[in-house]
């Protein structure tokens, strides 16, 4: 058993750098060992540091809004899977808090640099790449970037500086400041609340680093023994799926259940689902290829020729937003969507989101403009001049369903398919209830990597059609594993490897760390960390009535597939949230009382005037 | 082992039913209104992609689904290797199973396996007791042409087939592993056995479906199993497709930690020893489905 220290043993560095884009100046500055403890890194980490830095109220575009890269201690260990950061800002798309997650070795460098995390502020004067090399930290123009893909601007920064630097920048969407604009390394996204508008707005047309500051570890033999066991699980049984069909995998089995969104989330099931599916994809005669995020053994991505011959990256998730919400059918299309997202630095998610959502205005003489459900070529035509926002049309989009909507009119608001501004992932909440729930109270809006609530209606744990108030313990419990997970950070694809997430990732962290932590602290860690991200959107005023659906899930029935007709309430849905509330230990208002506030650790935190104090 | 392709049926309607005393196409089975034929053409339908109904020239029959297509006996009266013939001259598909139209408790998964077993080219046939049976088996549909040269040589016996093709026979005991009563190989020849038939109980027929890795595992999207309950059935499904144990099913029938069982694709099963009715779907789920 170890015993606590003052200063980081291990895992951490104990510091962040900040820089001032708009000056140039950076320093770094120490993070106190109890806050790492506390909130022990990624996702955590950057959610604490955001309430630190970011104004109250501050426009994400702004140049004093901060965008934070939080590593975590795990980062540049042997532990499988664990080279990833989380990039942490306001979200110009939902005006919270969003976070996303990235694996690259670009996590590495930047953990190498002897960083904790990075937390930039202003706008630079001219198009500029940030350059992070060890303890120094300078800005270099990049006007000659401008209108590159990220993968394409890796490639000339790398032919330019050497192999040793790598890269995580944004593409063309994020230079038009597109509020769902990405941020990627290596073909990989942080992806969705619009990190790469962020960018863009402060002229930022990526971080480039390398280091050399090696993470220490408190006990190496430990880990290398803890890492040996976790690689070789990771080779299991537990993630052949993911090595054998990626996640594409999902689209047949979701469509069985009725709960693959179709035409803009009308329908819970697609005609042409087999011809989407990953089988179909796999079945395709062009070889494909797998490949490995760094420092990961598992080897979830596998990569699809298209016309052209060229690999592209293929997720369940981009086969959904752009095949069956947007009715489209050929794979070539699906696959050229999915190429056209990832160079433009486009989130999959909420484009095909938001196509669809202009398919259904079209569909409803709103948008005359607009592709018709089913229009691959109009599908394919739109995403560049989203991108670029090169016309009437492609601007209007680029704001997102729920900006595009309003602007539309009332009429159009129905088909807005949303929680927070950010659009849903392809899960019918209606077919699948408890994610409903989750889906509704997610920090960052609809999400699906920050509530696993699917997880219980796949199960026979409660029905999946009904809005009953018992979910919301089994919604809190995945919340909390999720944001566990990203915080320490490891895949979550390995969690079927755990058969204690919070056992063994305290058995991880005191090896790397020196630090002694139980199963309890970090499953308080987990709450703590939920909370801190609420506290923010509170501090930015979202309200509980944030927490809820949009009408169509709340009033219509679910069209065609095995559960149709299937109907999600509004006082269900309520009901849910409100018990989700009481089991979070917040008020019925959804704000986080002092006295849970203090129970938690978060007492220190910035002297705002908090809006969330419960008398 | 196996044709891959479109798999069919070819059901012999045609007899005389003389033993019968009546027509056995048109026997009254199942729900009201339905027939021993209609139930046979349904089973078969539920596990092929064409089914033929090979009956006489004038032949009354019953209402039966509307993707059933007919054939006729150019010449009657010469038993089932005619039938046969106008049948596989029929079919659209690559290999048929073979059946007669007066087998009440022919099991799905019993089909399936006489197909998985079918070797290239060849014939897969039910054995027991030391008996072939030539309306328990599949058929290539490029047969028909040993079909044809046999009968014009005057060789009726369908068993003579066996000896110009390939031949699987498929014995009691493998047999058994997917129907445990061998209630396919029951036929109705008297009216007696048509009486008897109606209080006689046999085991679901359940719809066992894969997807994700349980699928890559078995090696299919979906098949049939007999089973009482839900565990049974899922025992049932590791007995045909081992691989699934032990990642996905327990051999007991019990699912492994991460999955759970839909009935129908829409809730899911709490009580694994609940009964089942023929015809129910089993979906099998990885709770962790997402990404």
């Amino acid at each position: 058993m170890t015993t606590p220290g003052t200063t980081p043993r291990g895992g951490w560095h104990g510091r962040r750098r900040l820089v001032d884009l708009t000056t140039g100046a950076t320093h770094d500055e120490p993070i106190a060992l109890e806050t790492l403890r506390a909130f022990v890194g990624g996702v955590g980490l950057g959610a604490r540091l955001l309430l630190e830095h970011a104004p109250e109220g501050v426009d994400p575009l702004a140049p004093e809004a901060p965008v934070i890269v939080a590593l975590s201690p795990l980062v540049g260990t042997p532990l499988t899977t664990s080279a990833k950061l989380a990039v942490v800002a306001k979200s110009p798309l939902t005006r919270g808090i969003t976070d996303a997650l990235a694996s690259d070795r670009f996590a590495i460098e930047l953990k190498h640099a002897g960083l904790d995390a990075l937390v930039v502020q202003g706008a630079a004067p001219r198009w500029s790449v940030l350059v992070v090399d060890g303890p120094t930290t300078r800005l270099e123009d990049a006007q000659d970037l401008v209108g590159l893909s990220a993968l394409d601007a890796e490639q000339r920064l790398r032919d330019r500086h050497g192999e040793g630097f790598r890269f995580f920048g944004i593409g063309v969407a994020g230079e038009h400041r597109v509020p769902y604009a990405t941020i990627s390394g290596d073909g990989r996204h942080a992806g969705r609340g619009g990190l790469g508008a962020v960018f863009g707005a402060k002229r930022l047309k990526g971080i480039l680093a390398r280091g050399d500051a090696a993470t220490p570890l408190f006990d190496r033999e430990r880990v290398v023994a803890l890492a040996k066991d976790l690689s070789r699980r990771s080779l299991g049984e537990a993630t052949a799926k993911y090595r054998t069909l990626g996640t594409v995998a999902n689209v047949a089995l979701l469509d069985r259940l009725g709960a693959l969104p179709t035409r803009n989330f009308r329908e819970g099931s697609f005609e042409s689902a087999s011809d989407v599916s990953g089988e179909a994809f796999h079945a395709e005669p062009a070889p494909k290829v797998r490949k490995h995020c760094a420092a990961c053994t598992i080897g979830c991505e596998h990569l699809f020729a298209d016309k052209q011959g060229r690999r592209v990256r293929l997720e369940y998730e981009g086969i959904f937003a752009l095949g069956p919400l947007c009715g489209v059918s050929d794979r070539d299309v699906i696959l050229a969507a999915a190429a056209a997202c990832d160079d433009l630095g486009l989130d999959v998610i909420s484009a095909g989101g938001t196509i669809a959502f202009a398919m259904e205005c079209r569909e409803q003489g709103l948008l005359p403009d607009a592709p018709t459900f089913g229009d691959g070529q109009g599908l394919l035509d739109l995403l560049p001049r989203i991108a670029r926002r090169a016309d009437p049309l492609g601007d209007l989009l680029a704001a997102g369903s729920r900006e595009a909507a309003r602007r539309i009119g009332p009429p159009a608001q129905r088909f807005a398919c949303h929680v927070k501004g950010l659009e849903l992932p392809g899960y019918e909440p209606r077919a699948l209830q408890a994610m409903a729930l989750g889906l509704a109270v997610g920090a960052r809006g609809a999400d699906h990597n920050r509530s696993g609530a699917y997880e219980v209606d796949l199960s026979a744990a409660s029905d999946r059609l009904t809005a009953d108030a018992g979910k919301a313990v089994a919604a809190v419990r995945t919340e909390d594993k999720a944001a566990l997970l990203d915080s320490l950070i490891v895949c979550k694809f390995l969690r079927a490897a755990f058969d204690d997430l919070e056992q063994e990732a305290a058995a991880m962290l005191e090896a790397v760390t020196g630090e002694p932590f139980t199963p309890d602290e970090l499953a308080e860690a987990a709450a703590r960390i939920v909370t801190t991200k609420r506290m923010f959107n509170l501090r930015e005023g979202l309200t509980a009535a944030d927490d809820t659906l949009p009408d169509r899930f709340l009033e219509e029935p679910l069209e065609g597939g095995s559960v149709a007709g299937a109907r999600l309430t509004r006082e269900g849905l309520g009901a849910m949230v409100a018990a989700y509330y009481a089991a979070r230990g917040w008020d019925e208002a959804g704000r986080v009382p002092p006295a849970r506030a203090r129970a938690l650790g978060l007492s220190d935190l910035p002297q705002h005037p908090y809006p969330w104090a419960s008398a | 082992m196996s044709i891959d392709g479109p798999r069919g049926a070819v059901v012999l309607a045609g007899g005389r039913s003389t033993r019968m005393g009546r027509d056995k196409a048109t026997l009254p089975w199942g729900p009201a209104g339905g027939t021993l034929l209609g139930h046979v053409v349904r089973v078969l339908l539920d596990v092929v992609d064409d089914v033929v109904v090979v009956a006489r020239s004038g032949q009354p029959l019953p209402e039966l689904p509307a993707d059933v297509r007919f054939a006729y006996d150019d010449v009657e009266d010469e038993g089932p290797l005619r039938g046969l013939l106008a049948g596989l001259r029929a079919t659209r598909a690559s290999s048929v199973y073979a059946s007669g139209c007066d087998t009440p408790w022919l099991r799905r998964a019993f089909v399936e396996a006489l197909f998985d077993a079918q070797p290239d080219d060849g014939i897969a046939i039910a054995a027991s007791e030391g008996f072939a049976h030539p309306l328990a088996a599949v058929y290539p549909a490029d047969a028909v042409d040993d079909v044809a040269s046999l009968l014009a040589a005057g060789r009726r016996r369908p068993i003579d087939l066996l000896e110009r093709r390939t031949t699987v026979r498929v014995d009691e005991a493998v047999l058994r592993t997917v129907d445990p009563e061998l209630a396919s190989l029951d036929n109705l020849n008297d009216a007696t056995a048509f009486e008897a038939a109606h209080t006689r109980h046999v085991l679901p027929d359940v719809r066992i479906e894969l997807f994700e890795r349980a699928r890559q595992l078995a090696g299919r999207p979906h098949g049939w199993v007999s089973g009482a309950t839900a565990r049974a059935a899922l025992a049932a499904a590791v007995r045909r497709w081992p691989a699934l144990a032990p990642s996905v099913i327990a051999s007991d029938g019990t699912p492994a930690r991460t999955y759970g069982v839909s009935l129908g694709g829409r809730t899911f099963v709490r009580d694994l020893d609940a009964p089942l009715a023929d015809g129910d779907a089993l979906v099998l789920v990885d709770a962790l489905s997402g990404g």
